[in-house]
């Protein structure tokens, strides 16, 4: 299949992220931060990218995080019942290539424990447990990850080998349920119930990884998703996505998308990556005013552009 | 030669009377310092929080820590050396990270141990450590370690001061004996450092405290005593225009410098990894422009992680090494040096020692916080809740340095939230006075003439119980009165509840209320504790009612007048107009008989200028005519409607003189009819207030999101 693109193989989307918040009730002060902007990658190139709120933002900042991923901030302070804050980014994305290296695990983390230099700041920090990976030590969710992790990482497995056989074990074993988790569901319970969704199952993967001593962060970003055959595509049905992204000595970071059990990923255009998604969240915020009521709507659309 | 701080502490110990009369002594004056502070025991307040019991007052210990001279200079260059090489270690983990580069320090373990502030890395403040504390203990073969440092917000300064301040009191002789360094040039050092942590010339400064929920705060509250700034709470503070500014009743001011009492995670829920929704948002984006200056900079609380400190001291080798180097406490190590107690036996001292750093000089504080340890505390967590002050010896008093900063007038900027805790504050002493009052009055004449509940087949203690009932408040929610006991009791019970949110109020605005105010809510706690027990008797409510009168006193003769003074006495103002609706209303009008209106009379302290004036029995008319047209009686409707008129007029607030006016017009007619309207006035001229005044934000609450 050629979309036609720049260059033979190469496909071009326009995502168009909408997110609105309903308050109900007139609000004093909105405050949001967003990670909407995607980031250059070595098989994605960015065209364009806007963010813009309404009602019209008093304040705007923009700066990159601590990992690179650039960050829109706005502040309202006017009376408003609504806020929509709309990212538009045009996307370029190579075909992809599919990673080689045979390195076995246990090498990548000897590797890993003795990294120094701009290394050991731009790759150690992802073998930290963060909040949304981390496991009670002597859980059975823990010993159920440790299952999990041992069946993919036979000792001297290679390291891509293995994560592609962790992207099966998940793809495989756990059920896609948007009615089970929320934002806040442990990932004890996602384990216990074998289902949830992709941001559960990216976390999963980082969680494992980790758990045998490799580097793994958590990727932000969005997934074109075909229509099935015979049906016009549906504006809005393409959703926000996350995966996950494991480093290999001979191949850098590779991606892998527990969710489709894909690895390499296809038609995913990354917006970025953190230790997990507290530090990529698309928006977040805080809003003063008189209510905590919010009803929170988001659309996103992928779709195929010419070049 | 047994070192003199020896001598000194068995000098004390050998008088056992007088250091039992000392510990008597420190704590009273604990109680009414630090209880003034925090008013402890509180109820549930209306938003259904309450105050942490964590923050209950500790005991000291009246045998102090002692230090020779030659002791504490050696410690004071270590603790110098220290606060400074840890601000190079900070200065390294967020800037270059050679200590991460060069392998050093494991990055694993900062992004691990959730103190690593994410937006921090790559910030360059002025300075990271402006403030600084440190645990020290000796092992039983006398040397120091350290236990942990702190670099977040360092707690216990103020507690330090406050002990001082109790011992200063207590053995002022022997202090002076044996030349015990003061600690009065501490507090100017501390601003001076502040101050110098912005570029302004005479840079605004605030507190940052975590309000009356915060286990601290006692100590951040006695602080910005200390200091003579304000107290400001994240809901006090706004950041707009990348300025951070603190809202005030004339608008928003600016803030320079912010001493903050929060922890690093705390202070911005904009923050990638903040936790939760308190804080200011977008705080730090105001400090990365250099809109306000933070004390100690984001970032500084990674020190405090316990997964970092088997790291720490090759971090600080690596960067700053030391000279004068303690080592840190080996973990499990626990034969500490004991020291001796007032009673029981000797228990090893964790000292906690203070500095701040100017930029060009840190001040150690010479003395500090000792805390004792029980058998199975951990050093760094001592649970005893016992302290002990810490003396350093010396030949004679050393004169204090004290640093002068140019004054900032603060004079109109009262927060907003001050001036709305000083109305509630009077709002609620006016109720509970009355209903001291009318319980007082009902009280000792039953007491005196117990025949009186037999009269009218008991209608007259019915009556009673009715007035009561009324000014309590209850007469919808409790259904109608049944007996003068049950209606004594649920008095009582709103009383109680009234004097707490009276209590609750004042306790959060402690730092604008004067120190014998401190003192006398510490009584009406005490007081109102017992009335929470059993039934308050007469006695008690007389104290009750000196108390009351007290901090009405203390409000007219010792707060200085501008806009939260006049905003605060129309607080109580409208509540005495609303008190005595409800008294002649209950009385005069609905019930004139001659023993209920003399009931009345006597519980708007009336009663006599109603005999000297009238001469005669009690007639409901001319007791109306008293209680409320009567403006030269203080008590009286209109007089409380003339003084609020004039607040109106003060705060150059037109729509509240309207209000007040046609409350004054509806005077002129038939009692019966102007009553129920005055009592309307009241309630429109209450909501008008709020609305004009505090239209303070409510919290910030996090804005949900989800990915499928």
């Amino acid at each position: 299949m050629s979309r036609a693109g720049g260059e033979p193989g190469t496909r071009r989307y326009r995502v168009t992220h909408r997110t609105t918040y309903s308050y109900g009730a007139e609000m004093t002060d909105g405050y949001s931060v967003t990670t909407l902007v995607p980031r250059t990658t070595p098989n994605q190139r960015v065209l364009s990218s806007t963010v813009r709120a309404v009602p019209e933002p008093d304040e705007h900042e923009e700066r990159l995080d601590q990992f690179g991923n650039p960050i829109v901030q706005f502040g309202v302070h006017r009376p408003h019942r609504d806020l929509v804050v709309e990212s538009v980014s045009v996307v370029e994305l190579e075909p992809p290539v599919s990673p080689v290296d045979e390195t076995p695990w246990e090498e990548v983390v000897a590797i890993l424990d003795s990294m120094v230099g701009q290394d050991a700041l731009d790759i150690r920090p992802f073998r930290a447990t963060s909040s949304f990976t981390a496991l009670d030590p002597g859980s059975g969710a823990a010993a159920a990850l440790d299952d999990l992790t041992r069946r993919a990482f036979a000792p001297g497995t290679g390291i891509v080998d293995g994560a592609r056989a962790l992207c099966s074990a998940i793809h495989g074993g756990f059920g896609f349920d948007p009615t089970f988790t929320e934002v806040s569901t442990p990932l004890a319970d996602v384990l216990a119930a074998r289902r949830g969704v992709c941001q559960d199952f990216a976390h999963l993967a980082i969680a494992a990884l980790r758990w045998l001593g490799l580097a793994a962060r958590y990727v932000s970003g969005y997934i074109e998703t075909e229509p099935p055959p015979g049906q016009p595509r549906l504006v809005g049905a393409d959703a926000s996505h996350a995966w996950c992204s494991v480093w290999t000595p001979g191949a850098g970071w590779v991606d892998l998308d527990p969710t489709n059990g894909h690895l390499p990923v296809e038609r995913h255009v990354t917006v970025g990556w953190g230790r997990d998604y507290a530090d990529v969240t698309p928006v977040r915020g805080v809003v003063i005013g008189p209510t905590a009521e919010q009803r929170l709507e988001v659309a996103v659309d992928m779709v195929p552009v010419d070049a | 030669m047994t070192p003199r701080s020896e001598s000194v502490i068995a000098d004390l110990r050998a008088d056992a009377a007088r250091v039992d009369e000392w510990r008597d002594r420190a704590d009273r004056l604990l109680a009414a310092e630090g209880a003034g502070h925090l008013v402890h025991d509180l109820p549930v307040r209306a938003d259904g929080r309450t105050a942490s019991p964590s923050s209950r007052p500790w005991r000291l210990d009246p045998i102090p820590f002692a230090l020779d001279t030659l002791v504490f200079d050696w410690l004071r260059a270590a603790v110098t050396e220290r606060m400074q090489a840890i601000g190079a270690v900070l200065a390294d983990l967020h800037g270059d990270r050679t200590l991460i580069t060069g392998g050093t320090v494991p990055p694993e373990v900062l992004h691990a141990s959730g103190r690593y502030r994410s937006d921090a890395v790559g910030s360059r403040p002025p300075r990271w450590l402006t403030t600084y504390a440190v645990d020290l203990v000796q092992t039983a073969d006398g040397v120091w370690h350290v236990v942990q440092d702190l670099t977040d917000a360092p707690v216990g300064l103020g507690y330090a001061l406050l002990d001082r301040a109790v011992m200063a009191r207590v053995a002022p002789d022997v202090m002076a004996l044996h030349g015990v360094a003061p600690l009065h040039g501490y507090a100017p050092a501390l601003r001076r450092a502040l101050a110098s942590v912005s570029p302004v010339e005479s840079p605004r400064t605030v507190v940052f405290s975590g309000g009356i929920d915060h286990p601290s705060y006692i100590e951040q509250s006695y602080l910005a005593v200390q200091l003579g700034v304000h107290l400001a709470e994240g809901a006090d503070l706004v950041v707009r225009q990348r300025r951070l500014w603190l809202r005030t009743l004339d608008g928003l001011e600016p803030v320079d410098v912010l001493y903050r009492r929060l922890d690093d995670a705390a202070i911005d829920p904009l923050e990638a990894d903040g936790h939760g929704a308190a804080g200011v948002p977008g705080l730090l984006l105001a400090v990365r422009s250099g809109g306000v200056g933070l004390a100690n900079a984001h970032g500084s609380g990674v020190i405090e992680a316990p997964g970092l400190r088997p790291w720490l001291a090759a971090a600080i080798d690596a960067v700053a090494p030391l000279t004068a180097a303690i080592d840190m406490l080996p973990a499990g190590r626990r034969d500490f040096l004991t020291h001796p107690l007032a009673t029981g036996e000797p228990a090893p001292v964790v000292l906690r020692m203070f500095a701040v750093d100017d930029g060009e000089r840190v001040t150690v504080l010479p003395g500090g916080s000792g805390r004792v340890l029980a058998p199975a505390d951990d050093p760094a967590e001592p649970m005893a809740g016992l302290a002990k002050d810490v003396w350093v010896l010396g030949d004679r008093a050393v004169p204090g340095r004290v640093w002068r900063l140019p004054q900032v007038d603060f004079a109109r900027s009262v927060p907003t939230r001050v001036a709305d805790s000083l109305y509630w504050m009077n709002r609620y002493a006016e109720r509970a006075e009355a209903m001291t009052r009318l319980m007082r009055t009902i009280d000792s004449r039953f007491d005196q003439d117990p025949a009186l509940l037999l009269v009218d087949d008991g209608r007259l203690a019915e009556r009673a119980a009715r007035v009561l009932h009324i000014i309590g408040g209850m007469m919808h929610e409790d259904g109608p009165p049944s007996g003068l006991d049950a209606a004594l009791g649920s008095v009582n019970h709103a009383l109680v509840r009234v004097t707490g949110s009276l209590l609750t109020e004042a306790t959060q605005v402690r730092d604008h209320l004067s120190s014998t105010t401190g003192r006398v809510l510490e009584h009406l706690s005490r007081l109102r504790s017992a009335f929470d027990r059993h039934l308050a008797d007469v006695d008690s409510l007389d104290a009750a009612l000196a108390d009351f009168a007290a901090l009405a006193g203390l409000w007219n003769e010792s707060t200085v007048r501008g806009p939260a003074w006049h905003i605060g006495d129309l607080g109580r103002r409208i509540e005495r107009a609303a008190v005595m609706v409800d008294l002649v209303s209950s009385t005069v009008i609905d019930d004139p008989d001659p023993w209920t209106v003399e009931v009345a009379l006597a519980a708007a302290e009336s009663l006599v200028a109603y005999r000297r004036r009238y001469r005669s029995d009690v007639e409901a008319e001319a007791a109306g005519r008293l209680l409320v047209l009567d403006v030269d009686n203080p008590r009286s409707v209109a007089a409380a409607l003339t003084t609020a008129r004039a607040h109106t007029v003060a705060l150059e607030w037109a729509d509240g003189t309207l209000l007040v006016d046609d409350g004054l017009d509806a005077l002129r007619r038939p009692l019966d009819v102007a009553l129920p309207l005055v009592g309307e006035v009241g309630e429109r001229l209450g909501a008008a207030l709020v609305r004009r005044w505090f239209s303070a934000p409510t919290e910030p609450v996090a804005m949900s999101g989800r990915m499928s």
